[in-house]
């Protein structure tokens, strides 16, 4: 056996020692060994690796150490770290991943726009109005930033219902009003505190099924899609009032 | 009765004679102790005896430059390890002079 190997099995047993303990020992022990004569078969001498360890254990009066603060006192000092460091760092960055994935800081500002004609059922909290194909149609609601960090809106989701409308948008607010004028959507940054009024505006139109005659439309909220750093998600935005679209048993279809 | 175990026994008290004589070095103990008898010892006792009587503060060390290798660990007694090897060497003389008393034909 080399002095190498020798020193290397010695090490591995003493390997439950607090790792300056452990290194003072090999390292005498591998001073020692440079000064036995040349041509020594160390094993003769000394023992196998494993009796010479549990004699020096025994002689230096160093008991078998386990537990988990064993095995880290164990551990090289500079490796135990390292190994802090970096399950401190993947930890924040598995914590900051979860963060974004479930960042959401969309809500309803307190304003919206019903389309004309709209009555309110207040017994059922909710509004309603009557389907009448071809007339105007519009239906908006306002969104706040309410999280601490600039998001981007990127629109509004189909929103299924017997109307065709495009998405406009108002200028961005701290109010919750829904005033125009309105322009053709664009994607824009909504800041901290920000508010905008999203507006669907086009005509009432089509009544195919779910919508046939004597069927309501329900719409709640609108699907509003945003994105924030690698992210991009949809989020419901309350309307003011949930809104049912009657379809009247008169009307015809096609 | 097994003479190494006999040896164990007063290997602290040996090993403490030894470098109270003078400032030395591991492979030097060692050697010492061979020469005065004290073959049956394992190296690696007396290493660790070291390292437990320096723990102890009976020792101190230093690492010093040597001519044929790597740099060597010198021990020194401390007034701790005198007062030690004082204590040792009073007990060993009543143990042996009453064990001389027994075994003497």
């Amino acid at each position: 056996v080399t002095a190498d190997d020798y020193v290397s099995r010695v090490a591995f047993e003493l390997r439950d020692l607090p790792w300056g303990v452990r290194r003072d020992l090999v390292s005498g022990l591998r001073g020692h060994l440079d000064e036995l004569p040349e041509g020594t078969y160390l094993e003769e001498r000394l023992g196998t690796p494993e009796e010479y360890a549990a004699d020096l254990r025994a002689a230096a009066g160093l008991e078998r150490r386990r537990g988990v603060v064993a095995f880290l006192l164990a551990r090289r000092p500079r490796n135990v770290v390292l190994a802090a460091v970096a399950l401190t760092a993947t930890g924040l960055a598995i914590g900051f991943v979860v963060w974004v994935q479930t960042y959401q800081p969309l809500s309803f500002a307190g304003g919206g726009l019903d389309p004309a004609r709209t009555r309110e059922a207040p017994a059922q909290n909710s509004e309603s109005v009557v389907f009448h194909k071809g007339r105007p149609f519009e239906l908006g609601t306002t969104v706040e930033n309410t999280g601490s960090f600039t998001v981007r809106v990127l629109g509004v989701a189909d929103v299924e219902g017997p109307f065709t409308a495009r998405l406009l948008m108002a200028q961005a607010r701290r109010d919750p009003g829904v005033h125009g004028p309105f322009t053709r959507f664009r994607p824009f940054d909504l800041k901290p505190g920000e508010i905008r009024a999203l507006v669907l505006k086009g005509v009432y139109a089509g009544c195919p099924s779910p919508w046939a005659p004597g069927t309501s439309a329900i719409l709640a909220s609108l699907p509003v899609r945003f994105a924030f750093l690698w992210r991009t998600t949809t989020t419901r935005v309350p309307l003011l009032q949930q809104l049912a679209i009657v379809v009247p048993r008169r009307q015809r279809c096609r | 009765v097994d003479q190494a175990q006999l040896l164990k026994g007063v290997l602290e008290l040996a090993v403490l004679a030894v470098i109270a004589r003078g400032e030395t070095y591991g492979y030097e103990i060692l050697s010492t102790l061979e020469g005065a008898g004290f073959e049956g010892v394992g190296d690696a006792s007396v290493y660790g005896t070291l390292r437990r009587l320096e723990q102890a503060g009976h020792l101190t060390s230093r690492l010093a430059a040597s001519d044929s290798g790597p740099a060597r660990k010198y021990y020194a007694v401390t007034a701790s390890g005198t007062e030690q090897l004082r204590t040792g060497t009073d007990a060993w003389k009543s143990i042996s002079g009453a064990l001389g008393g027994l075994v003497a034909p």
